[in-house]
């Protein structure tokens, strides 16, 4: 009975979404309070309709209900719990009811919280979310039903893919999803702002957080996915330029560009239809990412099923909702209200120049992700666009953005003063130059690029904080003063500068990797020693072991830092025995933030002598880590409930004040 | 039932939520939205005058920041009076009227098409019990094996499994997880005799001097156990050494209850005994009967299994001495056939057709017997 009430959820889910489909767009028309109120409590509703909905479809999954086909299909009684409940969004059916669940959480969230949004803004918002809401619930119902039941009931299922049955992999998922459809908030708000013909000012102080929560989530979704990719795949890289990793990291290009321009437009009421248009962008390619997933078009670990049938659906709904806003924003742009003037060389200045960029570098990736898809398609011809083709395009386009970054925050409002904010970066620029310096010195000059690269991770990491230094003036005001100041000064500047700095440390990570890691592939007996990259790793020895359900043969190895020991690790070939699927573990030995990673090849025929791969890698960690204060910038800005307004420097007392400061 | 009023409960929840709004009395006027910018627009006012008061602002930034706000107030203000929003009750009775019928005949509509209202849960605890007739009894054993690999310390799925590889005629795999069954659950007389059937099994139906022991190891654990003592005395008859054989056959048939189902076999062995003691001719071999068979069914698990083998390696055994037994092997393949073992009933067809001359009588009894049981295709194809 709980399945079936589950499955009749699900289904007065899409009645009540159908209700605030429509009913508040007709409400806010004709100015009638009553009906614009229905867009609150439909969602609502909605939201508790698909909570029933996901909890009965993940009892089935924890009591093992093979009469549920969804069930049956993915799970295996004898799977640990934790995966029997991740096991609900491992798979196609359950990932999409996830979504469309997250999809209405914030809905929900916008009835609950936008009491002080304008009611005809709020039920056009709470309308356009359910839109999307009908559609992809429609697509559940006809196409990927979870609650498809199965008559006999096998007493066995099919588990889950054992790649996933990891942690990592329970997680990476939802946070994906709260990303991707966290930006379906700005983008209803930016239809409704479209359909209404107006921006309010509660516009942009609204979609500013929202923004930056899915940003948040996106980015940590995809750092996980990728660290993951490194640890589990044993093929030694953190990005491989995949359609799939493409597919997120399009919208978190275009999220961070509509991120920066909803800050101009929160404070200085600019870029308004720049920043309309970038929120529409931005969910498209949400969804062509969920449809390049989903669809079965790329075929990789992500792809759960291969129906043509679900193809189509998803493409019509792309085609559906990003043809359709593009359309209305092509009609009622003009009708927007354009926002405040400022001069080229100005914090707004500076964040068109980030928004030029970023929106660039997702055109370039969305080419090289599109473009075999396209190929293959109208000539049949199979390409891949791999790292060459995105390290000639991506990379150059990104070098001016890094650059510029230290500049943004220093910048004053309206119209600054470039010479000024470089005045105050000599510091990052001096430390920039030292550490050029100091690569060159010890590669004796022979890695120019990768010094310059380590020399703009420093610049920026170090340029992040300047602004902070010089509002706390600690040179002026002393070290109490300075603390008290630094205390006063509104947590989104901190966030600023956090979120920069960890833009910095990822760079730092990625150059060094690239510049001084090192890949060794060798057959290795016991008791021999390979040095690489400054580590010796001794090979100890081969053992078979049985784990719970796989085989596996470990290789032991010791990590040595000149003749003592830094660690050891263990790798293994693994066979997972009910799908007969191997898998490699590597070992993966962590020394601060550079790792030494040993990935076992085939064993070689004579006497346990196995071929080894080794990679070392400096710095490697900063990666990630660089993604996780990404991240908790992110949240530290979000803490900051402050109405915005960015108080512009005037002209006339620039002369007076050479160090300009700018307010939050 | 419960789960149509379930689904009613909560049809009626969701129409609810839809209409609550619209159910409202009295009028409720929307704020024009201008009012809400001229709101927003004061609140910054405010923002701003805690950032001068905390010091993060200058005072001239704060003054022109005040005076930006300023200008977007008024302007807002001027078209605050300008708009009038009034509420227009025709609307709300259309949607009321819409909602109250909608959701309901979307639900249900679109339920009945999807949906199976009859559908109870079937969650795998609630199967334990549920038979399995039709199953797959290889993807189960797969299953059980899986199980097991994932906990080769279950002794309770050692033990199930053992009886079932006996039964599949997979001798050694009975045979480890007999053994593994007793190493982690400890020694039994039904595990002893459970090993040592499947040692003699494995041997041809010859009690071998390792099954032996087994038997012997379960009467050591308990020394009436009714099985154990059975099979000692079967090693006594096909040894030969029929006087020990007797008095062991008349033990058991003395310690077995009056209407215990093995008594017929017992005392067709005791016959048999007590011919061979007195040089007599060969009685014919006893076998289990349909009705035997049928009455085992009646008993409990343990003791059905190693009666109907037991009686059925005895008959075996015999035939290997006494070929020329024609209804003794037709005995032998119908109870292969009874308990659905394929593979040994085509070896007692053969050794059967083997036993008597080409185009002899008896082959083609022996044939035309081995079609009426219809073993299968592969016994088919054997016959032609």
């Amino acid at each position: 009975m709980i399945v079936e009430l589950g499955h009749f959820a699900l289904v007065l889910a899409l009645a009540l979404a159908l209700v605030q489909s429509v009913l508040p767009l007709i409400g806010a028309r004709v100015g009638d309070a009553r009906l614009m109120e229905t867009g609150s409590t439909t969602a609502l509703g909605g939201f508790v309709m698909l909570a029933l909905a996901f909890a009965a479809l993940t009892h089935a999954y924890v009591v093992s209900d093979f009469s549920v086909l969804n069930v049956a299909e993915n799970s295996h009684s004898a799977k640990p719990l934790l995966y029997k409940i991740t096991g609900v969004w491992g798979n196609h059916e359950g990932s999409m009811l996830l979504w469309v669940l997250i999809l209405s959480f914030f809905g929900a969230l916008v009835a609950l919280f936008g009491r002080d949004l304008p009611a005809s803004l709020k039920a056009n918002v709470l309308s356009v979310q359910a839109w999307i809401t009908v559609a992809f619930l429609l697509f559940i119902l006809l196409t990927s039903n979870p609650f498809a039941r199965l008559d006999p009931p096998p007493f066995e299922g099919n588990d889950l893919n054992p790649i996933l049955q990891d942690i990592g992999l329970a997680i990476h998922p939802p946070m994906l999803y709260l990303g991707y459809v966290g930006f379906s908030i700005a983008f209803s708000f930016a239809v409704a702002a479209l359909i209404d013909g107006r921006i309010d000012a509660a516009w942009a102080r609204w979609v500013r957080p929202w923004t930056l929560v899915a940003w948040v989530f996106l980015t940590a979704g995809i750092a996980m996915g990728s660290y993951w990719a490194y640890y589990e795949l044993g093929w030694g890289g953190w990005w491989f330029w995949d359609p799939v990793e493409n597919a997120s990291f399009m919208p978190w290009l275009s999220g961070t560009a509509l991120l920066h321009s909803a800050l101009v437009m929160e404070k200085r009421s600019a870029l308004k239809i720049w920043t309309v248009l970038l929120a529409i962008l931005t969910f498209s390619l949400s969804l062509l990412g969920t449809f390049l997933v989903r669809s079965g078009v790329l075929t990789s670990v992500h792809a759960f099923a291969t129906d043509p049938t679900r193809g189509v659906f998803i493409l019509g709904i792309l085609c559906v909702f990003v043809g359709g806003s593009l359309a209305l924003f092509a009609l009622r742009a003009s009708s927007l209200e354009g926002g405040g003037l400022f001069a080229p060389i100005s914090r707004e200045g500076a964040l068109v120049f980030n928004n030029l960029f970023l929106t660039t570098a997702c055109a370039t990736v969305l080419i090289g992700t599109l473009y075999p898809l396209v190929l293959e398609v109208t000539t049949g011809a199979k390409i891949s666009v791999g790292p060459p083709f995105f390290n000639l395009t991506f990379g150059p386009l990104m070098l001016p953005l890094l650059f510029a970054v230290p500049f943004g925050p220093l910048l004053a409002w309206k119209r600054g003063d470039l010479l000024g904010a470089a005045q105050r970066l000599y510091f990052a620029a001096g430390a920039a130059f030292v550490a050029v310096l100091f690569v060159m010195a010890i590669t004796q000059g022979a890695a120019i690029l990768s010094a310059l690269g380590i020399g703009l991770a420093v610049w920026l990491m170090i340029g992040s904080f300047v602004d902070l230094w010089g509002r706390a003036s600690f040179a002026k005001a002393g070290l109490s003063n300075g603390l008290r100041r630094l205390s006063g000064l509104p947590r989104s500047a901190f966030g600023t500068a956090i979120a920069h700095f960890g833009v910095g440390a990822t760079l730092l990570g990625i150059v060094a990797v690239g510049a001084f890691g090192t890949e060794t592939v060798t057959t290795m007996g016991p008791g021999q020693t390979v040095h690489a990259g400054g580590w010796g790793v001794r090979f100890e020895g081969l053992a078979a072991r049985d784990g719970p359900n796989f085989t596996e043969e470990v290789g032991r190895f010791t990590i040595l830092d000149g003749a003592s020991e830094a660690g050891r690790i263990e790798s293994a070939r693994r066979l997972y025995t009910a799908r007969q699927q191997p898998t490699t573990e590597a070992g993966i030995s962590t020394h601060i933030f550079s790792q030494v990673y040993v990935a076992l090849g085939d064993a070689v025929a004579n006497g346990g002598q196995t071929v080894v791969r080794i990679w070392t890698k400096p710095l490697v960690t900063l990666i990630w880590l660089g993604c996780v204060a990404m991240a908790i910038g992110g949240l530290v800005s979000l803490s900051d409930r402050r109405l915005r307004i960015g108080a512009p420097a005037r002209a006339k007392h620039r002369a007076a004040r050479p160090v300009a400061e700018p307010a939050e | 039932m419960s789960f149509w009023i379930a689904a009613a409960a909560l049809t009626i929840v969701a129409t609810l939520l839809a209409l609550l709004p619209m159910l409202k009395t009295g009028s409720v006027l929307a704020p024009v939205r201008a009012e809400h910018d001229v709101e927003v627009y004061g609140a910054q006012l405010k923002e701003l005058s805690a950032d001068l008061d905390r010091g993060v602002i200058s005072p001239a930034e704060a003054a022109s920041a005040k005076a930006e706000i300023g200008r977007r107030l008024l302007h807002a203000a001027s078209e605050a009076r300008a708009g009038v929003a009034a509420p227009r009750s025709a609307w709300t009775r259309w949607g009321a009227l819409v909602v109250a019928v909608a959701v309901p005949a979307v639900a249900l509509g679109t339920y009945s098409r999807l949906g199976h209202p009859g559908s109870a849960d079937r969650p795998l605890a609630a199967r334990q019990d549920e038979a399995a007739p039709g199953q797959d009894i290889a993807a189960l054993v797969a299953a059980a094996e899986e199980r097991l690999r994932q906990n080769p310390e279950d002794g309770r799925g050692w033990e199930l499994l053992a009886p079932i590889y006996a039964r599949m005629g997979e001798m050694a795999k009975a045979e480890t997880a007999f053994r593994n069954a007793t190493r982690i659950l400890g020694d039994t007389p039904q595990r002893q005799v459970g090993l040592g059937e499947v040692l003699a099994q494995g041997a041809g139906g010859e009690v071998t001097d390792e099954a032996l022991a087994a038997f012997r190891r379960a009467l050591d654990l308990d020394p009436a156990f009714l099985p154990a003592k059975f099979f000692v005395a079967l090693d006594l008859s096909q040894e030969g050494r029929n006087a020990e054989a007797l008095a062991a056959w008349q033990g058991f048939i003395a310690e077995s209850p009056p209407d215990a189902p093995w008594l017929q076999l017992a005392h067709s062995a005791v016959a048999d005994a007590q011919a061979k003691l007195g040089g007599g001719a060969p009685v014919r071999a006893p076998g289990p009967t349909g009705e035997q068979v049928a009455a085992a069914a009646q008993m409990g698990e343990d003791d059905r299994r190693v009666m109907i083998e037991g009686m059925v390696t005895q008959l075996a055994a015999r035939l290997q001495t006494a070929p020329n037994d024609i209804e003794g092997w037709k005995r032998l393949m119908r109870s292969y056939a009874v308990l659905g073992d394929a593979a040994k009933a085509r070896e007692a067809y053969a050794a059967a057709s083997g036993s008597f001359p080409d185009g002899s009588a008896e082959r083609r009894e022996i044939s035309s017997f081995w079609q009426g049981l219809a073993i299968g295709e592969d016994g088919e194809a054997a016959v032609r």
